[in-house]
């Protein structure tokens, strides 16, 4: 009788606990800080691919262009080649501050200026 | 909001759906983290990681469990990823648990006032030094009150290797009990 009754309160006491959560809690804010972390990563992700898309676009355009420009009359590439070739840093220069202005412009100012979705 | 509701908003990119997923399953979530890593410092971090999955990964969810299995799920395998990339534990799915290294020293200060408050703080001392698969189990079964079928589904364990770890966890912590109290016999019948 008595070891049945050991049995069921030892029973009883292990229900217990193991129904019972652990004793840390999750701070309050957690859910306000998290959602704060998905919308900026959300945010980066958006410009980002937008900037890619863009970028894409305007290479694209470039291609076009120069390939309207060289087959149809069919010039040869060969000097504005050696030109371009010829000036690369000025060349290399234009490009690496047009890519700056647009990431700066496109991407990070949208990013500080972008305001929390609610 | 119902789950249907919650996961076709979640879908949509809303992040106020999000927010109610959180408070939703926020305990969830950290009891799941909270037992298989048994680090605090990690653990608010990973139940991060864990939301964020979630919703990147919400495409993924077919709706042929539960929404909270399907958390349960993500929340498992992020941690075994973690524990995994931290190589705190070692990742075994034998059944075998060896000794759990629980000292006397480990629970003496519970044991100078024993009464039935202390034993159950025992009780999570032992399952906190239990093999991960052990307090995984135990805390999706008792805890979060999930069927042996979804546990089977959250951990990809068999549902008879679910069952063998809940009732070989349990004699372990009855064992392990009336060691580290010799005078338990009081405390059980003062109830």
């Amino acid at each position: 009788m008595e070891i049945e009754e050991f049995n069921k309160n030892m029973e009883s006491i292990i229900d217990d606990s193991l129904r019972q959560p652990p004793d840390f809690i999750l701070p309050d804010d957690f859910t306000e800080k998290l959602v704060k972390k998905l919308e900026k990563q959300l945010a980066w992700q958006e410009l980002l691919t937008e900037f890619g898309l863009k970028t894409g676009l305007v290479l694209l355009a470039l291609i076009v262009m120069g390939i309207c420009l060289v087959f149809p009359a069919k010039t040869d590439p060969a000097p504005l080649i050696q030109l371009i070739v010829g000036h690369r840093a000025i060349v290399c220069g234009i490009i690496g501050i047009a890519l700056f202005t647009f990431i700066f412009d496109q991407v990070v100012l949208k990013y500080m200026l972008k305001k929390p979705r609610t | 909001m119902d789950d249907a509701e919650l996961v076709n908003a979640l879908k949509a990119g809303n992040t106020n759906a999000f927010r109610f997923l959180v408070d939703k399953y926020r305990n969830l979530v950290w009891h799941i983290v909270l037992r298989m890593t048994n680090r605090q410092e990690d653990a608010e971090d990973l139940c991060q990681e864990v939301f964020i999955r979630v919703f990147k990964q919400i495409d993924r969810f077919r709706g042929d469990s539960k929404l909270s299995t399907w958390i349960g799920s993500v929340t498992y395998n992020c941690c075994v990823d973690h524990i995994r990339k931290s190589k705190r534990e070692v990742l075994s799915v034998s059944g075998s648990i060896g000794s759990i290294n629980l000292a006397q020293a480990d629970v003496s200060p519970l044991l100078s006032n024993i009464d039935r408050n202390t034993m159950k703080k025992l009780v999570h001392k032992i399952i906190e030094k239990m093999p991960l698969q052990y307090r995984t189990v135990i805390t999706l079964f008792h805890l979060e009150e999930f069927s042996y079928r979804e546990i089977e589904e959250i951990t990809g364990m068999p549902e008879g290797t679910v069952k063998s770890y809940l009732s070989r966890g349990r004699e372990i912590i009855r064992q392990k009990m009336t060691e580290l109290v010799p005078d338990i016999q009081p405390v059980l019948f003062e109830a």
